[in-house]
């Protein structure tokens, strides 16, 4: 009889690992030689036992917490709280308000010696830029020139410089209070979900 | 949504899971869980990683279903996306020497001889894979639990051919030491 496979030709044959030509000599061999088939028999049993190896148990069923995890990914953009609508409204209202309300001290505080008619000078420059572009436009500088008019004849309120830093004030205070609750409701959300 | 049941082919669901449906995603993680875990148990041979790593397979796959052939069975794909998964993790950190649930893993008390007699010959293999160095278990899971060839696993854990014979040669070499008298 012939030198005996080694084992790495033991291993490579029954992992189906050789060429034809090279896996019909070991065939061959070992139809021949009782030890290299005793073997390779003891090799194909160690296969047997370890691929035969049950599964360890599982003691938990995690296919809830996978769900939920690929919902907490995959969910939609969240809705705003209330409160925070409620917040963003206040705070656009206040904001409206002041600004109905500064806007006329702030022109008439304008420095009108040395910069004369200015506001009439910018919505001029305007609409005639937006008339030269379209003849379709002219309205719109008629337009401009009427709501500047009617912002000159707006009544000026009895508001001093405290008041209005009250309003500038209460501004800051809504829009700390709409981002505080943002900014808690995006911590309410974690990134991704412990399982 | 619709609602397949526990009747529905893999296929079904894995439909239904692409179209976003995840509680369809959940009956595979239902039918493959314990599959998937003992691929990162025998990987990492820590139970506890094994379940986290076996959840964190789960959400990859369903990250990456458009890429899978639904052609092919979602088992053995999915199995290799946890040893894949298992193995990156290997990769870059130390791996924890294999330790053996004894706890949950021991045959229980009360059962009829032969039943406990093979249990604890299924569990003496399975120590023994366990008890293997991490670069053995990988090549002894890949090859015989994952049916891959020597290239595809040369090519999964980017070692050299050579390497993937030697460490595999040599995991059954001990595996044969260690459970050799079992063998009948």
């Amino acid at each position: 009889m012939p030198n005996h496979l080694d084992d790495d030709t033991l291993n490579e044959y029954l992992d189906s690992a050789l060429d034809a030509a090279r896996r019909a000599e070991v065939d061959a061999h070992l139809t021949a030689c009782v030890d290299c088939a005793a073997r390779v028999e003891k090799l194909r049993l160690l296969f047997t036992a370890i691929e035969s190896a049950p599964h360890a148990p599982l003691h938990r069923d995690f296919s809830a917490s996978v769900v939920a995890a690929l919902q907490e990914r995959h969910q939609p953009a969240p809705v705003l709280l209330p409160q925070l609508r409620v917040a963003f409204a206040m705070q656009a209202i206040v904001a409206l308000i002041l600004f109905a309300f500064a806007a006329p001290i702030a022109m008439q505080a304008l420095p009108v010696s040395e910069t004369p008619q200015f506001t009439q000078q910018v919505f001029d420059a305007i609409a005639d830029t937006l008339a030269e572009w379209s003849a379709s436009l002219a309205l719109a500088r008629q337009t401009v020139t009427n709501a500047a008019s009617a912002l000159n004849d707006l009544p000026l309120p009895a508001l001093s410089l405290l008041a209005l830093s009250l309003g500038g004030l209460a501004v800051t205070l809504m829009w700390l209070v709409g981002n505080g609750l943002l900014i808690t409701q995006l911590n309410r959300r974690p990134t991704q979900q412990r399982i | 949504m619709t609602d397949p049941g526990g009747d529905a082919s893999d296929r079904d669901l894995t439909l239904h899971a692409r179209r976003g449906e995840t509680e369809a995603f959940g009956e595979l993680v239902r039918r493959y869980q314990t599959s998937v875990f003992n691929v990162c148990y025998r990987l990492t041979g820590e139970r506890r990683e094994a379940e986290d790593l076996a959840q964190e397979a789960f959400i990859r796959a369903y990250e990456r279903l458009a890429n899978y052939d639904l052609d092919r069975p979602f088992g053995p794909w999915m199995r290799r996306v946890a040893a894949n998964l298992c193995l990156n993790r290997l990769s870059i950190q130390h791996p924890p020497e294999a330790v053996i649930d004894e706890e949950h893993d021991k045959a229980e008390e009360g059962e009829p001889e032969t039943i406990r007699e093979q249990a604890e010959r299924a569990e003496s293999v399975r120590a023994a894979i366990l008890s293997l160095p991490p670069h053995y278990r990988a090549v002894i899971e890949l090859r015989h639990f994952e049916d891959m060839s020597y290239d595809d696993i040369a090519s999964a854990l980017k070692i050299p051919l050579s390497a993937v014979k030697s460490h595999l040669f040599r995991a059954r070499k001990i595996l044969a030491e260690k459970i050799g008298h079992e063998l009948h």
